[in-house]
């Protein structure tokens, strides 16, 4: 490959640069050649399974998977011939052999990628002897169902649930036209690793994997779309929500969203059905005392002994609507102020707003207000990392973007159960580098699929007996001149002195339950990079 | 007078009844102390004739088989000079001061199996005692490099079936920068009729680890993965027992005789998928994973076991290694033809005279493999063809029976080399069901992974079954052909690849008899149920 110049290939008679590494499919994709496709998917690994995306190649004998075919400086690539477009009516038609053609009552019709190619091609109808080769319907789980007669096992699923979530709840089973994709044993799913986060449901191109809530709703054309942040926890996934009469039918990711990318939790996919419940507070109330009061009801009343907290809306409030109600705060908030000064009233903001809303609610706070009174829920939880990343790194915030927790070579977790209270998070650990070589000191054992590499179980409380030797410096004696980098391994020797001792020996047994498969073993670090910490961003409150 | 017998208690020997008749035997020797040197050895190769027995005599050895345990007496009588009149014993196979006097041994050059049948397997004495890991301790003399360049003057090419260079292969492997290297025997033979891995496992295990050691002495792998189906519990045994005994004797484990080279084997034993012979989906199975092939490049010789460099050769191909550095590659390049080097096992199988495993220089023709060695087809039927490479192969008619055993000369006929299956068909063999037997295969062992093969093989295999039901039509041959075409372009691995394979060299060979299916509604070999729509139609 020549260094002087930038590597080029020719697609479609079109020449083009790519990135160092980059396959056919990607750089074709980037310049808007579209190559059939069913197994490829941008985040995850080339399967080279569905063979549409055969293309030709300048001095190959056959058609190479374009998936799979890494660029090279001069390659010449066909992406359209009459003799690919043979092969790949022929694949289409092997497809629809054995795939119901209900295209008019199926949940997909209008969103499946399978369609799409037939139509494109022109096929309608199988050519060979129709046969259907998975039969299995499986209603399993409150989420999703499972549909096997419209599975074309392009394994998508399996590869999102290994790469991506690392629940491996899923694989291929069975042999030859028997294949299947199954949980171990072919057991429910709700008795596999499934986390129930969707992602499977999210990539399948056909019906075979349906979420329930949309089901017989109607087709992807008749929805309206929302894109908005998701408001479980303070990762910030982008989600969209699909809205039909103005009620949320199904939430689902998008590709591109900044944070999570396409794919989301169990909490974001599934959680939204609050919005539209009649136990929601959809109006300001103002307490029947005070409406009397300031003359919004003729019906006097007084607070009984019972506690607010406990009381009904309709018995303790009348609801007014929010320029009444705003006008009611803005005047007791000025006769506070007037009478008292502003520091008589304080602002407690939330991680559940954005940082927009946060800023402006501490701007108004201060300048409108005149208090410095305003604080946040975080600093419940997040007050000890502020503290520690202030004095290791010279700032209390975080020194690295989520998504770039997948390019570091090793990950410590510590004081946090990542793969339950913030799944995004633990994605971006299973997908990077650091899948095979992740640490985790955490006070309850949990199954973190193929990237947990070694796991200290720690009694709560504990895990400061395990951090000693992890970082370059202790964090008391701040961020020294040289101590980082001049020696970025030293940590790792002395936790591989210390940490036996603190594993092995401990007074209180080890966690977990007797034969739940975890394992308590001295952490093997591989040496790498000076470490960056990535705390948890404006979590949620965690029970 | 001290006599040998020899015993053969390799898998087919047993399956013959070999133990019952080595117990008889043993029997006899203690209850009457009968100056007989008993041993259990592998299979000398004559498995038609199996339970195989074999005593060496003044000089003369003479084969018996097949051999009852109620023969074992009159056997041992007859050597001891006590055998009463009029006594026929036993059949005698061969008698002979030299056993390759015996025309089904005496054609053929043994050299990976060359102890196969004559040692005790399971005594690493008995193979020290015939030059065994004399190889290694020259090799472990030599630069890496050497040793590559014998194997490549040797012209030793894969046994596995597709026939790349071996000593090519090493090389890539030898130059990858990556400390860690694998090196992986693969042991997983699954083709119908083959049996050439288990027999040289089960025979001479030891000849499989030096080839391996020599092989990871070359690359620099420091370790040893020998992936065998579980199917071959024997050979599996064999294996574990050899490795214990060459890592007593110091041919294994670290600083292997004190060269400073370290090694260790890992037996995995397989779960019974005929694709995880295919080396990526080997790979993905001792990983821990289901064995599915992954798309290359990269090769695994590149990125391979838990990606690092890893070399793939089959069991035959490590079992050569010796005997190139031992006989020097000359010697192994001279056998063979130009562009292939040594000798080649072959399965004979089918309606054959002699079936059993035999060895034979490359170059060597079909027809002197049939014929002279086979001894032709049983019971004085007409030969029709032969069948090689087993799912992913093709059969050869009469016509080209002259085609010698080369890798580039087989190719041209539409089958390959093969890892070493020879199924020969008589005249009442049908080449449609022939076709159909290994469709059946194929689309049972598909891995599933792309739809060429899972699908594409299913439905060629319908069309063939409806063809040897007399429900076939012409448009069905137009629809195979095509198929056949799109399965061998588009599929994933080579399984898919080649599974067309049968049908192809089938219709290409005997297109009358596909013609005779779908026009007549009749099976020219009489072997299949027309029952289809028209079949009375046509009787009548």
């Amino acid at each position: 490959m020549s260094t002087d110049s930038l590597s080029t290939v020719t697609i479609d008679g079109k020449v083009m640069e790519f990135a160092p590494g980059a396959t056919v499919m990607e750089t074709a994709l980037a310049h808007g050649i579209d190559i059939p496709r069913l197994c490829y998917h941008p985040e995850l690994r080339p399967s080279g399974g569905c063979r549409l995306c055969l293309v030709e190649v300048d001095g190959r004998p056959a058609p190479a998977p374009s998936c799979g075919l890494a660029c090279q400086d001069g390659m010449v690539v066909r992406t359209e011939s009459d003799a690919l477009t043979d092969l790949r009516r022929d694949i289409i038609d092997l497809f629809v052999s054995e795939h119901p053609l209900n295209c008019v009552t199926c949940e997909a019709n209008g969103a499946c990628d399978l369609q799409r190619y037939a139509y494109r091609y022109g096929i309608n109808h199988t050519s060979f002897d129709f046969e259907v080769a998975r039969t299995l319907l499986q209603d399993d789980n409150p989420f999703f169902l499972r549909d096997h007669q419209y599975c074309i096992l392009c394994g998508k699923c399996v590869r999102v649930c290994d790469e991506i979530v690392g629940a491996n709840a899923i694989e291929y089973a069975g042999r030859g036209f028997a294949s299947h994709i199954a949980t171990p044993f072919d057991g429910i799913m709700v008795d596999s690793s499934c986390v129930f986060c969707s992602s499977c449901v999210q990539v399948c191109p056909t019906a075979a994997l349906t979420p329930k809530p949309r089901m017989g709703q109607g087709r992807a054309w008749e929805f309206d779309r929302t894109r908005t942040i998701c408001g479980y926890c303070g990762v910030g996934c982008g989600v969209e929500y699909l809205l039909k009469d103005g009620e949320i039918i199904d939430a689902q990711g998008y590709a591109g969203a900044p944070v999570n990318g396409e794919f989301l939790c169990v909490k974001g996919r599934a959680g939204w059905d609050f919005v539209s419940s009649p136990d929601r507070l959809t109006a300001p109330l103002v307490r029947r005392d005070l409406a009397y009061a300031l003359g919004l009801t003729d019906e006097p009343w007084t607070l009984p002994d019972t506690t607010v907290l406990k009381a009904k809306g309709d018995d303790y409030f009348v609801p007014v609507d929010w320029p009444t109600a705003v006008d009611i705060v803005a005047t007791k908030l000025a006769d506070v102020i007037t009478t008292h000064g502003g520091d008589a009233v304080a602002g407690l903001a939330s991680a559940r707003c954005t940082n927009e809303e946060n800023y402006l609610f501490q701007k108004f706070m201060r300048a409108g207000m005149g208090t410095n009174n305003v604080d946040h829920c975080a600093r419940l939880c997040h007050a000890s990392t502020v503290t520690g990343l202030g004095m290791a790194f010279g700032s209390g915030a975080m020194t690295n973007s989520i998504n770039e927790v997948r390019d570091a070579d090793c990950v410590l977790i510590t004081g946090s159960n990542t793969a339950e209270s913030h799944p995004v998070i633990s994605y971006e650990v299973v997908r990077g580098q650091a899948g095979r070589n992740a640490h985790r000191h955490r006070p309850a054992a949990y199954a973190h699929g193929r990237a947990r590499h070694a796991l200290a179980p720690a009694h709560t409380g504990d895990g400061h007996l395990h951090l000693p030797g992890h970082g370059p410096r202790h964090p008391a004696r701040g961020l020294g001149g040289h101590g980082l980098r001049a020696d970025p391994h030293r940590g790792l020797r002395r936790l591989r002195r210390r940490a036996g001792g603190i594993h092995s020996r401990r007074r209180r047994p080890p966690l977990g339950r007797p034969g739940s498969g975890h394992r308590t073993r001295r952490p093997r670090l591989r040496p790498g990079p000076p470490r960056r910490h990535l705390g948890r961003r404006h979590p949620n409150l965690q029970s | 007078m001290n006599i040998t017998v020899r015993v053969g208690l390799s898998t087919c020997g047993r399956a013959a009844g070999a133990q019952a008749v080595f117990n008889a035997l043993a029997t006899q020797v203690r209850e009457h102390a009968l100056p007989v040197t008993l041993q259990p050895t592998g299979c000398v190769g004559a498995c038609h004739r199996e339970p195989l027995v074999e005593v060496v005599d003044n000089g003369v050895t003479t084969l018996y088989g097949p051999v009852a345990s109620g023969d074992a007496a009159a056997l041992l009588l007859r050597h001891l000079g006590a055998a009463p009149a009029g006594d026929a014993g036993p059949p005698v196979v061969s008698r002979h001061a030299d056993r390759h006097d015996y025309p089904f041994l005496g054609r053929q050059v043994k050299v990976t199996t060359g102890l196969c049948g004559v040692i005790d397997p399971h005594s690493l004495d008995d193979y020290l005692a015939h030059d065994g890991y004399a190889a290694l301790r020259q090799a472990l003399t030599m630069k890496p490099e050497a040793i590559i360049q014998a194997v490549k003057d040797a012209h030793l090419r894969g046994r596995g079936g597709a026939g790349f260079p071996t000593g090519q292969k090493w090389e890539i492997s030898r130059r990858q920068a990556d400390p860690r290297k694998f090196i992986i025997c693969n042991a997983d033979e699954g083709d119908p009729g083959a049996f050439m891995d288990r027999t040289m496992i089960e025979g001479d295990p030891h000849r499989v680890l030096e080839g391996m050691l020599i092989a990871a002495r070359a690359i620099g792998a420091q370790t040893g993965y020998i992936y065998i189906r579980a199917e071959y519990p024997l050979a599996v045994a064999a294996l574990h027992e050899a490795i214990a005994q060459a890592r007593d004797a110091g041919f294994v484990g670290k600083n292997i005789l004190g060269s400073g080279m370290d090694f260790d084997f890992v037996v995995k034993e397989g779960a019974g998928a005929f694709v995880c012979g295919e080396e990526t989906a080997l790979m993905r199975s001792i990983e821990g994973h289901r064995g599915m092939p992954t798309m290359r490049p990269p090769y695994p010789s590149v990125h391979g076991l838990w990606g690092h460099p890893t070399n793939i050769n089959n069991v035959e191909t490590y079992a050569s290694i010796p005997a190139i550095l031992g006989n020097g590659p000359d010697w192994f390049a001279g056998m063979g033809t130009a562009r292939s080097g040594g000798t080649k096992a072959f399965a004979l199988a089918g309606a054959i005279q002699n079936s059993g495993l035999v060895e034979i220089p490359i170059g060597m023709t079909l027809r002197e493999m049939v014929f002279d060695i086979g001894g032709g087809c049983r019971d004085g039927r007409a030969f029709k063809a032969v069948q090689l490479g087993g799912p992913s192969g093709g059969c050869i008619p009469a016509d080209l029976l002259d085609t010698r055993i080369d890798y580039e000369d087989l190719r041209a006929t539409g089958a390959i080399m093969g890892s070493g299956g020879m199924i020969v068909a008589d005249e009442r063999t049908c080449m449609v069901d022939i076709a159909r037997y290994f469709l059946t295969f194929t689309q049972d062992e598909s891995c599933g992974k792309c739809i060429p093969c899972r699908v594409g093989t299913r439905k060629m295999l319908n069309i063939l079954t409806a063809i040897t039901q007399g429900r076939g039509t012409a448009e069905d041959l137009a629809r195979l052909t095509r198929l056949c075409h799109t399965v061998h372009t588009t599929s994933l691995c080579g399984l898919g690849q080649t599974a067309p394979n049968p049908v192809l060299t089938t219709m290409r060979y005997f297109e009358d008899e596909y013609h005779a299916h779908v026009d007549a509604h009749s099976c020219p070999a009489g072997s299949c149920q027309m029952h289809g729509v028209h079949a009375e139609g046509s009787h009548a």
